[in-house]
């Protein structure tokens, strides 16, 4: 009975806050699309087109720019050749350069960057060509020889869109767990610290424990709402991916929608249960968080961390060779997110599927009883709780962690589509955005504005910040070569940002303007200016860098550059928090980009095999570094 | 006599930290039923975390206590269902209105028919103006009768109040000293904490003065008199403490 009115309360709390309702369910609907917006872009780098039987090879013309021809990988299957222009009716014209791709089996494979904003075009129209082609040729196919449309022929096209979604499948799996992850967190982690360290900033949390109610009746309560909202952001989240597929809301690939299409009721329900499992995992990892700390203040600093490491082992089905072994399935949170892999793969198996359930139910219900038993300490509910000089509600608490997460989702959105439709104007809006957040987060939370540290440093930490800035460029280099091993596609992912810098233009010192000095200065407001400033009293000053460096790294929004950045990010905070300005931060990371573009802009974008001896500059230069960065600072009289 | 609606027999609390605090260090008293018990002291005292153990909210490192008979280390669900709980804050929840608390907590409590005994004490508040307003928005006068409708929702024998008049505009204190009077006239055994002397001498019918964790008196108002020769509880208690100083 008391199970069932705490219950109650603790839902009819949870309904009357609109932060926690659009945390819960709200936003995770509309990041569902968002996943699929993503996902299309993701799957799109290596979509395959089919056309064509093993008898009948086949010669396509394929209408694209002539920067089409850069995308393509010549072969022994694909020959590049200018041609002339096919427009919508399959007509063709004279005035292009022509891409011919001469298949001689089954398949081509166009592959292309996501980074290239044109590319998508590209592709749907190469696809609209092969389904204009493939459905008049089957058809007259058919014809000639007198066949059903049951026939064979059909069961080969089937065949290959199978594989398509195979593939497309397997990129899907890659990517959803991690965003799915996110939205768990937002269901969990702000309900948690709602339930618990806001009862106990409140003070209510005295006035439950009091009630003849037992203790175990209201962990439980708190724990299901907990859980529940978890489940329920989760729930939306799948609910947002596949209807916004059921009704068409977006134009995503034929492979992508054969994919979502082709999984079945019982698919769908597995997904829900591995929802079910992640949720109640997160659960119990929030409840444990938010039982530590005493208010939303702390809560929020220690949430931020938390979260990361939270996310981190969802991130596993990203590393391409990882397969689902039982080493891989004892990790938790990792262990779902390969299975929801293997589930949008199609290739989960029952045994492993069963294992999988059962090693990540133990898990789940381990997490919980943790939660619960760090829930039960005396010091959850009194602890400093009643000190006297305490801070009211904390702004920065749920405050920042929803600016944040409103800041992502806006980021994700407008900048993602603005880049679309254009890469200069996108890059402008995003730096504008990062700038006007880092000024308006100074003050909305009221601090002061000397945080910001834009002063005027000394003539030699602004010449060792340049340095630093040169160094880590070489470094971040050999992080990205290294990375190279666990995560294929980096190097590549290099070669299309030198592409994308090639589509803005061939002026150097425009493309230092817009991508070193813009980043240099609105990036730095942020991060090493507002959050690190906001963060000072919460947080000693190493792990202060550190998690800045990871908003940071985060923002960047593309796995290849995560650790990269993050390194990048860690020495801006040394050098910022050394020189006790932000100018030297911001002449760090201006150099480093300029390094980085002008390296790009000069050097081979083609990924190739690399040797020890590649790694040679960075390690030298990554000394150096470490010597000009103790070096910041020092001497400085006080 | 009736048997002591309330035992607190030698409790110690120690806070660990890199300087432990020894915030209680041998409270002993009791209290019967229709008696308004004071703990007086200044803060820091050790009130609060007598209180807190009193109600299970923390455990004891040594000594025992019982509530309407029923220990509080080895019965504390028995223990909090005997007793109606008054925070130092009102400990009220903002997006609850005043009568969704209070039957809600009807209900968490196991009271039959929550929702009329939560009509009861809106009225018996004078809240029916204020009925489905929601917490947050009340005054602290309205926020604290709400708290104590809760606490006395379930009727329960033992009321412990800490500090409660805190906050307190006069004529609101007044009411609820009045109220504390009615509880009292009705048999219940009041643990009444605060730091305010008058309030002391209107209400209270025996005191423990309490400060560094343990108790430097206890008595009706005349036995405190006589033992410190002063007139004014504000000057015996003076005198206590300033003796406990100078002893230790």
């Amino acid at each position: 009975m008391s199970y069932r009115a705490l219950l109650a309360m603790e839902l009819k709390l949870q309904l009357r806050q609109p932060a926690a309702l659009a945390l819960m369910a709200g936003l995770p609907l509309l990041l569902g699309p968002g996943a699929l917006m993503a996902g299309e872009t993701w799957t799109s780098s290596t979509d395959q087109a089919t056309h064509g039987t093993p008898d009948d090879p086949t010669v396509l013309r394929i209408a694209a720019s002539d920067r089409f021809a850069s995308w393509v990988e010549p072969s022994d299957h694909l020959e590049v050749v200018p041609s002339g222009r096919i427009n919508d009716d399959g007509v063709l014209e004279d005035d292009e350069v022509w891409v011919e791709l001469v298949d001689e089996g089954r398949h081509f494979t166009a592959t292309r960057d996501p980074q290239l904003t044109q590319a998508r075009q590209a592709r749907q129209r190469i696809q609209a060509v092969l389904r204009r082609r493939a459905e008049v040729e089957l058809h007259e196919t058919l014809e000639a020889a007198g066949m059903s449309p049951e026939d064979d022929l059909w069961t080969i096209d089937t065949h290959a869109v199978d594989a398509d979604t195979t593939a497309s499948g397997r990129d899907l799996g890659k990517l959803f767990p991690p965003l799915l992850m996110f939205t768990l967190l937002l269901g969990a982690v702000y309900t948690a610290f709602d339930v618990i360290t806001g009862d106990k900033e409140r003070r209510t949390s005295e006035t439950l424990l009091t009630t003849g109610a037992a203790r175990a009746a209201v962990l439980a309560a708190k724990a299901t709402v907990v859980a529940g909202s978890a489940v329920v952001a989760g729930t939306a989240w799948v609910l947002g991916v596949f209807g916004s597929h059921q009704l068409g809301l977006l134009d995503t690939s034929p492979a992508l929608q054969q994919t979502l299409t082709a999984l079945s009721p019982s698919t769908l329900v597995l997904i829900e249960g591995l929802v079910l499992l992640l949720g109640l995992q997160v659960a119990g990892a929030a409840i444990g968080v938010a039982s530590w700390v005493d208010d939303y203040r702390s809560g929020s600093m220690v949430a931020g961390p938390a979260l990361l490491l939270l996310l981190a082992p969802s991130g596993l089905p990203l590393i391409d060779s990882l397969e689902l072994t039982w080493w891989v399935a004892l990790i938790p949170v990792g262990n779902l997110a390969m299975a929801f892999r293997e589930v949008l793969a199609g290739q989960l198996s029952a045994a492993a599927g069963v294992g999988v359930i059962g090693i990540a139910l133990a898990q789940a219900l381990g997490a919980f009883a943790l939660g619960r038993h760090l829930l039960a300490r005396e010091e959850t509910f009194t602890g400093t709780a009643d000190a006297d000089g305490r801070r009211s509600m904390g702004r920065f608490g749920p405050d920042a962690a929803l600016t944040f997460v409103v800041v992502m989702v806006v980021f994700w959105f407008l900048g993602t589509l603005a880049q679309k439709a254009s890469l200069v104007g996108g890059h402008l809006l995003t730096q504008a955005s990062f700038a006007a957040l880092g000024v308006a987060a100074i003050g909305f939370f009221g601090a002061p504005w000397s945080r910001l540290r834009l002063v005027r440093p000394r003539g030699i930490d602004a010449a060792l910040a340049v340095v630093s800035g040169v160094c880590t460029a070489a470094v971040a280099s050999s992080i990205f070569l290294l990375q190279e091993e666990v995560l294929p596609g980096g190097m590549r992912f290099a070669g299309a940002f030198a592409e994308a810098l090639g589509t803005v233009g061939d002026s150097l010192p425009l493309l230092l303007f817009l991508f070193a000095v813009l980043p240099g200065i609105c990036e730095e407001l942020l991060f090493r200016g507002s959050l690190l400033g906001l963060l000072e009293r919460d947080l000693p000053p190493l792990p202060r860098v550190a998690v800045v460096a990871a908003a940071f790294a985060i923002m960047h929004l593309s796995v290849y550059r995560l650790v990269p950045t993050f390194f990048v990010g860690c020495v801006a905070g040394i050098v910022v928090l050394r020189s006790r300005s932000l100018w030297c931060g911001i002449l760090l990371h201006l150099t480093h980009n300029a390094v980085s573009v002008a390296g790009a802009q000069l050097g081979e974008a083609e990924p190739g095999p690399w040797s020890a001896a590649d790694l040679l500059p960075g390690a030298v230069l990554a000394v150096v570094l470490g010597i000009a960065v103790a070096l910041v600072g020092r001497g400085r009289s006080e | 006599m009736p048997s002591p609606a309330l035992v607190a027999d030698g409790l110690v609390k120690v806070f660990p930290g890199p300087q432990p605090v020894r915030a209680v260090d041998g409270v002993s008293f009791s209290a019967l039923p229709g008696e308004v018990f004071g703990l007086l002291g200044p803060n820091g005292a050790g009130k609060t975390t007598t209180l807190r153990m009193l109600v299970t909210l923390l455990t004891p490192d040594a000594g025992r206590a019982s509530v309407a008979g029923h220990d509080v280390v080895s019965q504390p669900d028995a223990v909090r269902a005997s007793v109606g709980y008054l925070a130092t804050t009102t400990g009220v929840y903002g997006r609850l209105t005043a009568f969704e608390m209070i039957e809600t907590f009807a209900r968490i409590q196991g009271v039959d028919t929550p929702r009329k005994r939560a009509e009861e004490l809106i009225e018996r508040f004078d809240l029916s103006d204020y009925r489905d307003q929601r917490c947050a928005r009340l005054s602290t006068g309205n926020k604290q009768k709400v708290s104590i409708a809760r606490a006395i929702v379930h009727d329960p024998p033992v009321l412990v109040l800490d500090e409660p008049t805190t906050g307190l505009d006069v004529l609101v204190a007044q009411t609820f000293l009045g109220f504390v009077e009615e509880m009292r006239e009705a048999g219940k055994c009041i643990i009444y904490s605060t730091h305010i002397m008058s309030e002391v001498e209107r209400l209270c019918d025996r005191i423990a003065i309490i400060h560094g964790g343990q108790v430097l008196a206890t008595g009706t108002l005349d036995e405190l008199r006589q033992q410190t020769g002063e007139h004014y509880l504000e000057s015996a208690f003076i005198r206590l403490v300033e003796n406990s100083g100078a002893s230790s």
